[in-house]
């Protein structure tokens, strides 16, 4: 808002010519200005007063060269504001009382809202925040030891302009009378201050002692800020919830961590299981060969079944049937092979290795323990052993599963019925084809 | 320079009435007063500004009892003298 919307604002409001509200504002400016330098103190009615105070030279540091250098000394301005224009302006905050804190409560880092809150420590008053000029802090007279007063002080100086205003505050102690505490700060001040501060302060007191009344009430209630929720204004849920919130908070995020970890333990722990099982191996060996086995298996035969080359529906539904009855499957494989195991071994070595070079995997083997899984690479034609017509959704494996007990014999259907069968995946329905006599080698 | 003084002095250079400067000053002060409870800075060119600023809550220990009390977030009133009045000062 510059002076001149408030010098039209003037002329609206009071009737007067644009002109002389104009001169009028700039002339009552320039006689502040003027008396201050006479007076070195102005004091108007409904606004505030303005002091001419007088700064002694100090030793100071160059932030970038680490220097020492001297600042000067030299006037500053101050301003002080009315006390009715000073409650006007702070008519959103009116009802918030400064309150006696309990030991239990702590207060830390409230959060940063608007340059609303800062470190909450017990530091006595002292303004811990001295380089933000705009969240200035009021800093706290108190009678204190030498080496802190002198803290203080020096901290007074080096605030911004705008920012030394001291303000009084309603001491807890209801015992210490007013003058008491106006001398202590009086001391301190001495420097900054002149005389009439204090006839300044006196006033400033009436103020503060109908606070008084009313922390003593609330020191009795031992409670918490008097809160009216004005413009909806954040602060004053924070007041309430301040103190225990950021306790149960911590609380909260260390469980949440411990529990995040031990999870992380448990998964890690289930990677390594099958592992683990490995070990126990030795023991109950067939059942796990059977289950790990088995687990592969589905997958497996898919793959595998592709690759022989059957039709695609037909591996599908043998991966169901497979999946579906696993359970009663393993079982029976288990029993199965409990009673093999000697042979089932030493045949599952030799024909491992030999199924693999023929894509077939081990696991197919293992996994037909009942269909017996023989090795095609033992056998070889002699004529003929019966003629065979294909039958609706049935392949080679089928067949070959039907006359041999193996489906993995079907390479030699194909390639005796070489001049029949043009693609081993797709033998129409219908098909007749010669069924070799397989003689083993 | 206490108030009355400076009313009289005022109304001098102007050439109003006492009664009628210490009005007009009343009308002034009432309308920036307005304007800053509205939140807006006054700034007088040469001068300085006037504006509203937000000071933070904070803890302060009674050294002598050392009960620890709360003092609630405020609003005041701060001036900021404009560069050429300060080094008028200086």
């Amino acid at each position: 808002m510059n002076l001149q919307n408030l010098i039209a604002l003037l002329a609206e409001s009071h009737g007067m010519s644009k002109r002389n509200a104009e001169s009028f504002v700039k002339e009552f400016f320039l006689l502040i200005e003027e008396a201050l330098e006479k007076d070195k103190y102005v004091k108007i009615k409904g606004l505030g007063a303005f002091k001419l105070i007088e700064v002694d030279s100090r030793e100071s540091v160059n932030v970038n060269t680490g220097e020492r250098f001297e600042i000067q000394g030299h006037t500053k301005i101050s301003f002080t504001p009315d006390a009715t224009l000073r409650d006007v302006i702070n008519k959103p905050f009116s009802h918030f009382d400064t309150v006696v804190l309990n030991d239990d409560i702590t207060l830390e880092n409230t959060p940063l809202e608007n340059g609303f809150a800062d470190d909450l420590d017990d530091n006595e008053g002292i303004d811990t925040d001295p380089d933000s000029p705009k969240v200035e802090e009021e800093v706290v007279i108190q009678p204190q030891s030498p080496a802190i007063k002198e803290e203080q002080v020096n901290r007074l100086k080096e605030e911004a302009v705008g920012s030394d205003i001291i303000y009084m505050e309603a001491r807890g102690d209801e015992n210490k009378p007013e003058p008491t505490t106006e001398l202590a700060s009086e001391s301190i001040r001495g420097q900054e201050q002149s005389a009439t501060e204090k006839q300044e302060a006196s006033p400033k007191i009436e103020p503060v002692t109908p606070i008084k009344p009313a922390v003593e009430t609330i020191q009795a209630k031992k409670s918490q800020y008097v809160i009216d929720d004005q413009d909806g204004e954040s602060d004053s849920a924070q007041y309430e919830y301040g103190g225990h919130r950021d306790s149960s908070a911590m609380k909260y995020f260390i469980s949440i961590i411990v529990l995040v970890v031990l999870l992380c333990g448990g998964a890690i722990a289930f990677m390594y299981y099958p592992e683990i099982s490995d070990d126990f191996m030795s023991k109950p060996v067939p059942k796990n060969i059977a289950k790990p086995v088995a687990n592969k298996a589905p997958v497996k035969k898919t793959a595998q079944l592709d690759s022989m080359g059957s039709e695609r529906g037909d591996s599908i539904t043998r991966k169901v049937s497979e999946v579906s009855s696993k359970p009663p499957v393993v079982k029976e494989r288990t029993v199965v092979l409990r009673k093999q195991e000697p042979a089932l071994k030493a045949e599952n070595k030799p024909v491992t290795s030999h199924v693999e070079n023929n894509k077939v995997t081990g696991s197919e083997k293992s996994v037909n323990a009942k269909p017996s899984t023989l090795d095609p690479s033992q056998y070889k034609i002699a004529g003929t052993k019966t003629t065979y017509t294909i039958q609706r959704d049935e392949s080679l494996t089928k067949v070959s599963l039907q006359f041999y007990g193996s489906k993995n014999l079907w390479t030699y259907i194909v390639k005796y019925n070489r001049d029949i069968i043009k693609d081993p995946d797709h033998v129409p329905y219908g098909t007749k084809i010669k069924i070799p006599e397989l003689v083993q080698k | 320079m206490n108030n009355k003084e400076f009313t009289s002095e005022l109304s001098r250079r102007l050439g109003y009435t006492t009664k009628d400067t210490s009005d007009i000053i009343s009308a002034l002060l009432t309308e920036i007063t307005n304007q800053l409870s509205d939140g807006n800075a006054i700034s007088a060119q040469g001068f300085g500004t006037f504006e509203v600023r937000k000071k933070a809550e904070r803890i302060s220990v009674n050294p002598v009892s050392k009960i620890r009390m709360l003092v609630p977030p405020k609003l005041v009133l701060s001036f900021k003298p404009s560069p050429g009045l300060k080094d008028k000062f200086k």
